[in-house]
């Protein structure tokens, strides 16, 4: 037996490079998010803002004065966390939806979910309806979503994978030209800069109720959509090769789907559309550790959730007091990621 | 040791968009042997696969192995059942053969538990006995036509089927890798697999199989030995060619010999010998 063992070690390897990674990237987070709080414009030492953060924790420190205290507990923490969950959802469903629709280049933007959750956002904003911002995108994502799939579905009565994505396309297209429209509509000026927000993406603004909202729904739906990796190995070689490894392929797409969308939504409601750490977080954790989507996902969150801390702590501190909104850092980012992708797909 | 079980398929109609695809078939495969299921394309033949695998539902019939209404098991039970070897089926991901081996353990695990020792033995003797242990480490997408098939073949040993299903199994392949092909089908049938296998290239049917299907437009129009099955008289009526068996001189072996027009004697004009069927060709009726 143990020589049957030894003789698939490529298995063997992999399970030992799967544990040190999510091992590493758990630590990595941690510090992370620790390291990412004291960093800001007011100067304060890393001491000063761990003993008030230990304060509000209960476990010794002392509290800053009311305004730096604000800073630290009211701006900077919640807007961390915010910032970790928002990535660790929007990479996780990335790595769900490449594995799912067998293309590479899909994350959540994919489905048109992002552009229809900020066409709602954005429709609120400028004709000042009296519905809760959250409430707004989610509704437009979910109306996106569903005319992705009703698009990419009616005529073929199935969900085809590259027919979804041109839908998503088209859907998307559409949700930005409706957006611009919005935009050109209102005259008022205040509004731009929340606009441009939502457009490009920022957690700027994140409260303790972002945080409850964002890591909820990653607990509620995330961690669940996590232990779906085995059912999505068996999509390795398509629909047909699935079904005969014993995989419900309908029910299977339209329940992943349905859940990826409706994380998705959640975190876009509270973050904007930020980009391209669905699509490019995953590809990195598989250079690591290969494409079983076992370890690929909880690892692909883990991974997500440090990139956009650091993408947002360089969003907020890179340019002094001026803010860039963290979607044009993972743009700035991504895009060369992204490149590199699709010149690497054509080879292979 | 459990005892080979048999096929039977009973009055099975589906539907594929507005056609009926198969249509009111019954055929059966003997238990721990080979079945051919020939006919030309749109016949039926990857359809009758696609529906004993699971991919695809009958709307009427019934689907029977070893007594076994295969509707009434449980997805992941018919998965440990039945095994479907796809023609041609690629994957953009960047997996070793080993990875693609351990895929057909899907339908033994549960979705919180690893693969332990006994599926690595398993996928590990899968390898093995498609002689590509040591592809193992390969990755997938720099293995040749028929490695990759091998490979694949492997996948489906490991899922430990009773019943293994074999689309266009020599299809792009050389024919040095086609005649492994079909020996390692034949050695699996030999040793108590039953194996159903769609075939363009009636040459290997009749060489490589104990029991032939021939489907027509959704139905069965023949089934039993490959000798009383293939006729010129069907071959005809499935292909719109005509056909003539030869005997080799030493070995006594069969093969076709085919043509469009029907040949006169004096004057043949074959198209191609066993082996070189014209395969893409639609039927003249069609």
């Amino acid at each position: 037996m143990t020589t049957a063992r030894l003789a698939v070690t490529p298995s063997r390897r992999t399970d030992l490079v799967v544990i040190s990674v999510a091992v590493s990237l758990t630590a990595l987070l941690v510090v992370s998010i620790g390291l990412a709080v004291t960093v800001g414009t007011s100067g304060l030492t890393v001491g000063q803002v761990w003993s008030d953060i230990c304060a509000h924790l209960g476990v010794g420190g002392s509290r800053l004065d009311r305004i730096d205290d604000g800073i630290v507990w009211q701006l900077r923490a919640p807007r961390v966390l915010t910032a970790a969950a928002v990535g660790a959802g929007l990479s996780l469903c990335g790595a769900l939806l490449q594995a799912l629709t067998r293309n590479p280049l899909a994350d959540p933007y994919l489905l048109g979910i992002s552009s229809g959750a900020s066409l709602g956002a954005v429709g609120v904003l400028v004709l000042q309806v009296a519905v809760a911002l959250p409430v707004a995108a989610f509704a437009g994502g979910a109306v996106s979503l569903a005319a992705t799939l009703l698009i990419a579905g009616t005529a073929t009565r199935r969900l085809d994978p590259s027919r979804i994505i041109l839908a998503g396309v088209a859907v998307s297209a559409c949700c930005g030209a409706a957006t611009s429209v919005v935009i050109f509509c209102s005259s008022n000026g205040d509004n731009y800069r929340e606009i441009l927000d939502w457009l490009l993406g920022s957690v700027a603004g994140s409260t303790w109720h972002s945080v409850a909202i964002t890591s909820g729904a990653l607990a509620a739906l995330g961690v669940p959509l996590m232990f779906t990796g085995r059912t999505l190995d068996a999509f390795t070689f398509g629909e047909t090769a699935a079904a005969s490894l014993g995989v419900h392929v309908a029910r299977t797409r339209w329940v992943l789907l349905g859940a990826s969308a409706l994380l998705t939504s959640a975190l876009v409601a509270y973050s904007g559309s930020i980009g391209f750490v669905g699509l490019v977080l995953p590809h990195a954790v598989r250079l690591l550790i290969g494409p079983a989507n076992r370890a690929l996902l909880p690892l692909s969150a883990l991974l997500g959730a440090v990139f956009l801390v650091w993408a947002d702590t360089v969003a907020r501190s890179a340019f002094g007091a001026q803010e860039l909104p963290v979607g044009v850092v993972t743009a700035l980012i991504g895009t060369p990621a992204f490149a590199a992708l699709l010149l690497r797909s054509k080879t292979s | 040791m459990r005892a080979a079980l048999g096929l039977e398929l009973a009055d099975v109609s589906v539907r594929v968009g507005r056609a009926h695809a198969v249509r009111e078939l019954t055929m059966s495969a003997p238990p721990a042997a080979l079945t051919a299921v020939v006919g030309a394309n749109g016949a039926g033949k990857s359809t009758v696969l696609r529906l004993l695998a699971g991919a695809l539902r009958p709307d009427h019939g019934t689907l029977s192995f070893g007594g076994t209404d295969l509707s009434s098991l449980s997805r992941r039970a018919r998965a440990r059942l039945v095994a479907l070897l796809e023609q041609q089926t690629t994957t953009d991901q960047d997996v070793t053969a080993a990875e693609v081996v351990a895929l057909g353990r899907i339908p033994h695990l549960s979705a919180w538990s690893g693969p332990g020792a006994d599926d690595r033995r398993i996928a590990h003797d899968a390898l093995d006995r498609v002689g590509a242990t040591h592809l193992a480490a390969r990755s997938f997408g720099t293995l040749s036509g028929g490695e990759q098939q091998r490979v694949r073949l492997a996948a489906s040993l490991a899922q430990e089927p009773k019943l293994l299903l074999v689309d266009e199994p020599t299809n792009h392949l050389d024919i040095g890798a086609q005649l492994d092909a079909l020996a390692l089908l034949r050695e699996l049938a030999d040793s108590g697999l039953t194996v159903l296998t769609a075939l363009h290239d009636l040459g290997h049917a009749l060489s490589h199989a104990d029991h032939v299907v021939a489907l027509d437009s959704g139905r069965t129009v023949a089934q039993g030995r490959p000798e009383d099955v293939l006729t010129p008289a069907l071959i005809h009526r499935l292909y719109g060619v005509h056909a003539e068996v030869m005997t080799h001189p030493v070995t006594g072996v069969a093969a076709f010999a085919f043509s469009r027009l029907p040949v006169v004697t004096g004057q043949p004009e074959p198209v191609g010998v066993s082996g070189s069927l014209d395969r893409g060709r639609a039927r003249h009726t069609s």
